[in-house]
């Protein structure tokens, strides 16, 4: 269990709403609930913050859950979804798990498995979460490199020697030399295989011989 | 001449010795007097008339009295002393006895005595009254010596002067009796006495002139009298006859007219009975005329007929081809009728029959048959008793026999149709209490048809549990004219079903009359309702089950939802139970948190349960109310008009009255229009439900389903209520057409109404 990590219910049934909320804190969650899925849309900027996971009933008056889901995905917002329903059937489930829901979960549902469905729901957006925060620190890293030590960098994940690097880019080996060093520095590697993973991480792709 | 030589010689008597005057005059009125009597005694036969039995006898006795009145007249010296008042008395005597005579005998004018009872009454009557002078010395002085006349004597004359003139009155009156000649001597003769009275009345010696033109006067009088007589009874014996034989001519001439009178009479009526005979013969012709196609006249011996030529015209023939003979007529009967109209003449040759009667077929000259009447008698008879003459007549009734053929047709087809229709006709005589049915009806009741029946004998039969049921529908009947109900009877045991349809006729006074009926056995139909009835309720309930079947992912949500709740809760508590320090208030948030879910769970079931409740057949009506009933149709709803995602509104009026019904039924017609209205909004952007209730008037109350759906084909609404019909694909069609049954059963009113463009209004009415 990740510390901090919340739950977020959005369910139209009271009962439901209430239930879950007592089920999840006495897990230690912190728990936030809507009534609508509307709602939910206004006010949805505390889940960047800390792991987190959504709780959605299919069926509310309304927008309903697969709305909410398809809303999401199409405003960039990024977070797992346990759906949980009434009377759910298959090929519903089969579209909101392709969607990229965690899971679907048909009321009423065993508890143990709705606990493991947050937990790795939250564990992934833990992950998630991580990995975003990574590429932003390389991202930052590569804008200081200079467009030749960028150049240089591309170069250098092809794997090519420098003699040849200096040859595709009508330098010196020398020059090479210096800019490697530079790149090594300012990225905080110190080797051309590390180098090669925050390519990967950033999106890079290594140059290309004409 | 006579007279006046008479009346010289008595004067010169008296002249020379008044005693011998008197003596004498007296005499000669008491000869007269006498001769009237032995006058009337003679020719009493022809006298009719009975005054002259009258005066007959009365101057009898006054000839007597004038008598002795002559024999004491002053002088004679026969009675000694005091004779001047005896001759006075008896004078007054003869005169009384003589007036009262004249007066009495009016009375017999036209009334009939005997003589011999008139002579004894005269006798009597005399005997007493000179009894009374000679013997008793009763009677009143009339003459005293030196005084004169006393004036008892000479009121007396005044009071028979009366009494004449009375007489005379009389006689006057009665003048049409007499003849003209005796009337004036009777006459004569009263006056004469009246003025020989006036004359003694005045003397005072009873030898003075007044005594003597009075006794002149009396002969007068007496002569008078006679004369009449004579004239009556002698001289003219006939004219008095001729009198009466005139006036019995008279009379025999106002027979005569009067006859003549009743014989014109009698010719009248005569007249008008021979013309009304006549009239008779006449209309008798017509009749026949109308009535019949022709007389006929048969020699039985010779075969000899006689055929009218209306007879020979009617069958197309002309009075040339037609032979007078028998024969003819046998050849046209129809051969298959020939045995049978011989048997019908030999039964009434026979004596048999009084009249020959039968109906058989001529052929008409055109080969076609007639339906022919043919009716006669035998008019003469030989001495043997054969028959000799027959007169009869014959009749077209060709069309009668169509006519009589379609009416047993008729008749057989409409008891064809009551046999059909298990029915029977009856009609009822409230006068009699008779029952008259018809067949089939009999057939129902099982009863005989020689048993006449009353109305009170099918009472009897009407099942005991309908008896008070069908009098009073008869009650009601009496005075509305009519009554169509229902109900059993028990017939050899059994139950059966009758429907009655009676019809009351009142008469002037409108007292009922008669009563028609129309009686059905129903007994088969009634079996059948029953089954429907049950297959109906089968079928409502089917239908209620498919409408749930709708809906169950709804219902499991609906379920669902508490039962979710209460699992979370109960796996929180168990988890809470773990810790070392357990929140104890929480936990008990916990168990109050599941009960509730769990009697929200419990509430859904016990209404779907309601819901699905088969009912029975009889209608199970309590009071309800009918939003709660609504309430109870959207518990279940609500899920799935979030999975639908319909908006719902709802209008409940708080003030209405409970309604009578039945609650499953009811919540069925709500469940499917909420149900309809639900599919109409399919696909619709705007998805919005209205329910409401209100007071549509003041005995009903309306429950309405608005949708913002589709709408509905207004040119089909009437086909929506009626089975097997649906606008939905898979629709079987049943859901609007029990709604109809149902409200119709509650007596209400099921309809929709499109109010805008868009969407439909399908709502219900119910009496309070």
């Amino acid at each position: 269990m990740k510390p901090n990590a919340l739950v977020v219910v959005i369910d139209d049934d009271p009962s439901i709403r209430k239930s879950l909320k007592r089920l999840l804190h006495s897990r230690g969650y912190t728990v936030e609930l809507f009534n609508s899925a509307q709602e939910f849309l206004r006010k949805n900027d505390f889940i960047r913050s800390s792991p987190c996971c959504l709780i959605l009933d299919v069926r509310m008056p309304g927008l309903d859950g697969m709305d909410l889901h398809r809303e999401l995905n199409k405003r960039n917002i990024s977070v797992p979804i346990v759906f949980i329903s009434g009377h759910g059937d298959i090929p519903m489930s089969v579209k909101a798990m392709k969607r990229g829901a965690v899971d679907f979960l048909p009321k009423p549902f065993d508890t143990k498995k709705l606990l493991e469905a947050i937990e790795s729901a939250i564990d992934k957006d833990a992950a998630i979460k991580k990995s975003q925060k990574d590429f932003q620190k390389i991202k930052k890293l590569i804008e200081k490199l200079t467009p030749r030590e960028y150049e240089t960098f591309r170069w250098l994940i092809t794997g090519m020697l420098n003699k040849q690097i200096a040859g595709e880019m009508g330098v010196t080996e020398k020059t090479i030399k210096v800019h490697r060093a530079r790149v090594m520095e300012k990225l905080q590697v110190d080797s051309v295989a590390l180098l090669v993973r925050i390519a990967d991480k950033a999106g890079i792709e290594p140059a290309k011989k004409i | 001449m006579l007279t006046m030589l008479l009346f010289s010689a008595l004067y010169l008597a008296s002249r020379y010795n008044y005693l011998l005057f008197h003596t004498t005059a007296e005499i000669f009125s008491i000869v007269i007097a006498f001769s009237i009597f032995i006058l009337v005694l003679n020719i009493r036969s022809y006298l009719k008339n009975h005054y002259f039995f009258i005066l007959g006898v009365a101057y009898l006795f006054v000839g007597a009295v004038d008598l002795l009145h002559t024999l004491a007249y002053e002088g004679m010296g026969i009675f000694g002393s005091n004779e001047t008042n005896h001759a006075t008395q008896l004078w007054i005597i003869a005169r009384y006895s003589e007036s009262i005579s004249l007066l009495i005998a009016l009375y017999f004018v036209t009334r009939k005595t005997k003589l011999s009872v008139l002579f004894a009454i005269y006798f009597i009557a005399h005997a007493v009254i000179l009894s009374s002078v000679f013997i008793f010395d009763l009677f009143p002085v009339c003459f005293q010596e030196g005084v004169g006349l006393t004036p008892f004597k000479i009121i007396n004359e005044y009071v028979i002067m009366a009494i004449l003139g009375f007489a005379l009155w009389g006689l006057v009156r009665n003048r049409g009796s007499f003849d003209r000649t005796v009337m004036r001597l009777l006459a004569g003769s009263i006056i004469t006495t009246i003025l020989a009275e006036s004359a003694f009345t005045r003397y005072v010696s009873a030898y003075g002139t007044a005594n003597m033109i009075g006794h002149f006067l009396k002969i007068l009088s007496f002569f008078f009298i006679y004369k009449a007589i004579i004239q009556v009874g002698i001289q003219h014996p006939f004219s008095s006859f001729f009198r009466e034989l005139t006036q019995k001519e008279k009379k025999l001439l106002e027979y005569q007219s009067e006859l003549e009178a009743l014989v014109f009479e009698r010719t009248t009526k005569l007249n008008e009975a021979v013309e009304r005979l006549q009239e008779n013969e006449r209309r008798l012709e017509y009749a026949l005329e109308a009535t019949t196609d022709g007389v006929w006249d048969w020699n039985v011996k010779t075969g000899e007929v006689y055929f009218s030529s209306k007879w020979i015209n009617s069958l197309g023939y002309t009075a040339e081809e037609v032979p007078n003979h028998v024969s003819f007529w046998e050849n046209i009967v129809h051969p298959d009728d020939l045995p049978r109209v011989r048997e019908a003449l030999q039964d009434h040759f026979e004596g048999r029959t009084s009249l020959y009667k039968i109906e058989n077929r001529l052929r008409r000259k055109s080969g076609e048959y007639r339906w022919n009447l043919d009716r006669g008698k035998v008019v003469e008879w030989d001495a043997n008793g054969d028959p000799l003459r027959m007169v009869g007549t014959d009749s077209d009734i060709t069309e009668r026999k169509k006519a009589q053929e379609a009416l047993v047709m008729s008749e057989r087809l409409l008891r064809k149709a009551y046999e059909v229709a298990n029915s029977g006709t009856w009609y009822y005589d409230f006068a009699s209490n008779i029952v008259s049915w018809s067949v089939g009806f009999r057939e129902i009741l099982g009863i005989s048809q020689k048993v006449p029946l009353t109305y009170d004998m099918y009472l009897d039969l009407v099942h005991p549990d309908d008896l008070e049921y069908v009098k009073k529908k008869w009650q009601i009947a009496l005075e509305e004219g009519s009554y169509d109900e229902e109900h059993r009877i028990i017939v050899d045991g059994l139950v059966r079903w009758v429907r009655s349809k009676v019809e009351i006729e009142f008469d002037d006074t409108g007292v009922p009359s008669r009563a028609l009926g129309v009686t059905q056995d129903i007994t088969d139909y009634k079996i059948s309702q029953q089954d429907a009835e049950v297959l109906k309720s089968e079928l409502s309930h089917i239908s209620r089950v498919a409408t749930i079947g709708e809906l169950t992912a709804a219902i499991a949500h609906e379920l669902n939802q508490p039962l979710t709740a209460i699992l979370n809760n109960a796996e929180t508590g168990l988890h809470l139970l773990t810790e070392s320090n357990p929140d104890v208030k929480e936990i008990n948030d916990i168990f109050i948190d599941i009960i509730a879910d769990n009697k929200r769970a419990s509430d859904v079931i016990t209404k779907l349960r309601n819901l699905l409740k088969k009912s029975t057949t009889a209608r199970e009506f309590a009071f309800i109310n009918i939003n709660e009933l609504i309430e109870g149709v959207l518990a279940i709803l609500y899920s799935e008009l979030v999975i639908r995602n319909i908006t719902l509104k709802k209008e409940l009026s708080d003030t209405l009255p409970l309604v009578r019904g039945d609650g499953v039924q009811l919540q069925q017609v709500i469940l499917n229009l909420i149900s309809n209205a639900l599919d109409a909004m399919e696909g619709e952007p705007v998805r919005s439900l209205l329910i409401y209730t209100a007071q549509a008037d003041k005995s009903n109350i309306e429950v309405g389903i608005s949708d913002t759906g589709s709408g509905y084909d207004k040119e089909k609404s009437q086909l929506l209520f009626t089975p097997f019909y649906s606008t939905k694909r898979n629709g079987l069609g049943m859901g609007l057409a029990i709604c109809n049954a149902i409200i119709k059963a509650h007596n209400g009113r099921i309809g929709m109404r499109s109010d805008s463009s868009k969407g439909t209004t399908s709502f219900f009415t119910l009496p309070v």
